[in-house]
């Protein structure tokens, strides 16, 4: 069978495609867990810059789906997914599925869900490590600048903080950036515990820029890339293919083909034979002729209808049985003769048109087909 | 509810005289049951032709087997000429010639109900006199009528029943549906436009849409071939063992494996192409793609399957990885170092210890050895001859008559020609792209070096 293995290892490679590669998913873990953790251990005093949070929270995952969206809409300009398949490391099945997704101009589609997948990993380890170090240990978010104040920041951190606008403890505040300002050589805090007051605007950034956000163009990339599976030529060839199933061959049972004929018997020539060509049949010679069938009239109909004896009646080889026929045939017995002619001359029946009537004679209680023993039949193939 | 401008044709005949096949080839459809016994169309069965723009409907209808009987039964009536069609309604709704004249009452049917008359002769076969009264029956009707010589067998009586078609019917043509290609089916159904001058936009868009559908069946095709070549190319077996003789001893097994892989994947093609062209109820013959003999190899793997070169790539990465991480620790003042310095010490760590790790085991299980494959290709005629073989039977499948059941074959002997016929240029552009795969590169343009090659069929 074709549709055996191929068509399943396609299938498989088919849902691999949207399904997250976990090496990718471990990277993006691996660097959340050691960006996040080296930055929020601080130093010895646990202070934590909080624009270094904001780099590796806000900027770095902002830029990376800048970088990712760029990748996706650019023509053969930039495509990150390329570099990827050209990686030697990859295996036999992942250069499968990549040389798949090119030749089905889903490549970018993937690196780009791939690249939320990472994404994704890497915020949910900063996360959890955000909550872990919370927890265990005391943080202290300042930030420090030379040449900024905090209301230049403020307006700014108000901006990164819109999107959770209902989440009041996550919003910054001026008095919070003016409490938190931090410089090396003096360090004198009024009230040391406003340094902590930051974590829900970190956990914040971190949830609504790369969480929510990847999680979104996760969800919509992975449609994306189903709907443009689906949609592949190939793949509505393969259901079309499954739709229209293959017929069984026919099967018909013949009747034989007898080479004798009874000592009387009257000739009714039903498809109006030429003079020419009944002379020339041997077996009509010295019987009492009959007509019949479309061209005879009624009268010669009726009389061939009422004959009660024996008839041989003489039909076109290749012209198959009509209804007609079949009708005349259940007035009476005897033999059904196809005969084959060219240009006036006799000729043997071919096999396709005799097996014709052969399945036609099988039907008739009363009747059997006659051949001439020089165009004998192999009766072996009674069924075929 | 059926558009009254859609155009729809009844079509007729004498049993086993290639109405089915008619109605095949012309709807594109192998799915039309074509026996070689008469009388297997018992009911008549509407097929629909649908394109974007227009369609029109063909309609598969029982033989005749009692004309005689029929036009005496209408003669029977007394009708003048004005009301022969009323009669033959009166017939069609007759509910005792419903029993006695099943067939006629279905082939009759759609055309009472307004279909023109599509009526189909052997012309491999005498003419005969018995054909006029199903002739007249049909006259009767009074609709608009063609009448189709098959020459089924031959064309040696085609003139004799032109003459007699002609004194019953305004148009006659000869159409095998067995050999006609689609130029030929095209050209059949502009005439039928003439038929009815309602109908001739309906059709003339419907042969537009078919033609938009054979460009866009030509570059599916077109894109069938490239994914495959490109597959048969890349593909490869592999299997991971411990020593050089196990490798030796698989590789049969892995020959085996490949062979079969190859030649699954390229039936699948050939099934697809059929596909693209409706064609699902024939066989294709195929015989094995010719294979060189020097497929095998065998190369040393390291960790986690990687061989020497992938190690280090995969090793310089992690230390950089490593390297970096500690270059954010202390806020860059190590001036990217760190991810530098990880770096070599990864990279020379594998280049220099890959060897060791090969012979290591961890709870028992090797962490090296060899692996032996079968595959990808490297013989820079293998590309051609795949090429070769699917163009040939694109050929054939894209002029194939869906009437015909005979199974097809691949054989791609001219195929060399065909390629010194291109001009120089993209003689070039179809090399590059072959060699790219021969070399395992992605192939960006390989559709286009390719389309040419079905152009010139």
């Amino acid at each position: 069978m074709i549709d055996t293995d191929i068509t399943s290892a396609a299938n498989d490679n088919a849902s691999r495609t949207v399904s997250m590669s976990p090496a990718i998913a471990v990277i993006g873990m691996l660097l959340g867990f050691f960006l996040s953790f080296v930055l929020l251990n601080g130093d010895a005093q646990g202070r934590v810059n909080l624009f270094y949070l904001l780099l590796i929270f806000l900027l770095f995952p902002v830029v990376g789906l800048i970088t990712s969206v760029v990748s996706l809409i650019s023509g053969k300009g930039l495509n990150l997914a390329r570099v990827v398949s050209k990686l030697s490391f990859l295996g036999i099945s992942q250069s499968t599925v990549l040389r798949q997704l090119r030749q089905r101009h889903l490549d970018k589609h993937w690196f780009f869900l791939q690249s939320q997948f990472a994404m994704l990993a890497y915020s949910l380890a900063g996360i959890l490590t955000l909550l872990i170090l919370l927890l265990a240990t005391d943080i202290n978010f300042v930030w420090r600048s030379t040449l900024l104040t905090a209301s230049d920041i403020y307006p700014i951190l108000k901006f990164v903080a819109s999107p959770w606008w209902f989440w009041e403890s996550a919003q910054p505040t001026i008095e919070l950036l003016e409490h938190t300002q931090d410089s090396r050589l003096t360090q004198l805090y009024e009230t040391p515990s406003n340094l902590a007051q930051w974590w829900p605007f970190i956990l914040a950034t971190q949830i609504f820029y790369t969480f929510i956000l990847r999680g979104l163009l996760l969800v919509i990339s992975r449609s994306i890339i189903k709907r443009k599976m689906d949609s592949d030529f190939e793949q509505q060839l393969h259901q079309r293919i499954n739709q229209n199933k293959r017929r069984q061959p026919e099967r018909f049972v013949l009747a034989e083909v007898n080479h004798q004929l009874p000592s009387s018997y009257a000739v009714v020539n039903w498809s109006a034979l030429p003079d020419a060509i009944v002379s020339q049949l041997e077996v009509a010679t010295g019987h009492q002729k009959l007509m019949a069938g479309p061209l005879a009239s009624e009268a010669e109909q009726n009389q061939a209808e009422q004959y009660s004896q024996s008839k041989l009646v003489l039909v076109k080889a290749w012209e198959p049985p009509l209804g007609e026929l079949q009708d005349f045939l259940q007035h009476g017995q005897g033999f059904l003769y196809p005969v084959n002619y060219h240009k006036q001359h006799v000729r043997d029946a071919d096999k396709k048109h005799l097996d014709e009537w052969r399945r036609f004679c099988r039907e008739l209680k009363n009747w059997q087909l006659f051949q001439p023993a020089h165009n004998a039949v192999n009766n072996s193939e009674i069924d075929t | 509810m059926r558009a009254n401008n859609q155009a729809r044709f009844a079509v007729v005949g004498h049993p086993n005289k290639g109405k089915s096949s008619i109605v095949s080839t012309l709807s594109q459809n192998d799915d039309v049951v074509i026996s070689s016994r008469s009388g297997t169309t018992e009911k008549a069965e509407g097929i629909s032709i649908t394109t974007a723009n227009g369609g029109y409907q063909l309609i598969d209808t029982p033989g005749f087997q009692r004309p005689v009987k029929v036009l005496r039964w209408l003669k029977e009536q007394g009708a003048n000429a004005s009301e022969r069609a009323k009669v033959l309604a009166k017939f069609v709704n007759d509910s005792q010639c419903r029993q006695q004249y099943p067939d006629e009452v279905e082939l009759l049917r759609p055309i009472v109900e307004g279909a023109a008359i599509l009526y189909v002769v052997d012309g491999s076969h005498p003419y005969g006199a018995e054909y006029e009264a199903e002739m007249e029956v049909l006259r009767w009707s009074g609709q608009p009528s063609m009448a189709l010589i098959n020459p089924i067998e031959s064309v040696e009586y085609i003139k004799e029943w032109e003459n007699a078609l002609l004194q019953y019917f305004k148009s006659v043509q000869v159409f095998n549906p067995m050999k006609a290609d689609f130029e030929k089916q095209i050209t059949l159904l502009k005439t039928f436009s003439y038929l009815n001058p309602v109908w001739t936009e309906g059709l003339d868009k419907t042969i537009a849409d078919l033609l938009q559908q054979r460009k866009q069946q030509l570059n599916q095709s077109i894109a069938l071939l490239s994914r495959l070549v490109e597959d048969l190319c890349q593909h490869r077996e592999s299997q991971k063992v411990l020593t050089t003789q196990q490798a030796q001893k698989i590789k049969p097994l892995l020959e085996k494996q490949y062979q079969h892989w190859m030649r699954e994947r390229e039936l699948q093609s050939v099934k697809e192409l059929m596909a693209i062209y409706g064609h699902f109820q024939s066989d294709v013959i195929t015989d094995q793609i010719d294979l060189p003999p020097d497929l095998f190899d065998c190369d040393q793997w390291f960790a986690w399957g990687l061989d020497k070169r992938q190690l280090v790539y995969a090793a310089t990465a992690t230390g950089a990885l490593g390297g970096a991480a500690l270059d954010v620790a202390v806020a860059g003042s190590s001036f990217m170092l760190g991810a530098l310095g990880g770096g070599l010490i990864g990279a020379s760590s594998a280049w220099f210890g890959a060897d060791k790790l090969a012979d290591m085991s961890v709870q028992g299980l090797p962490v090296g050895g060899y692996e032996a494959r079968f595959g990808p290709m490297k013989n820079r005629n293998f590309p051609y001859v795949v090429i070769g073989r699917f163009v040939h039977l694109h050929a054939q499948i894209s002029q194939r008559s869906h009437a015909s059941r005979e199974a097809l074959s691949i054989d791609a002997n001219d195929f060399q020609q065909r390629v010194q016929s291109l001009e120089k240029s993209t003689q070039r552009e179809l090399h590059q792209e072959c060699e790219r795969l021969i070399k395992q590169r992605p192939t960006d343009d390989l559709e286009s070096a390719l389309r040419p090659l079905f152009e010139k069929n």
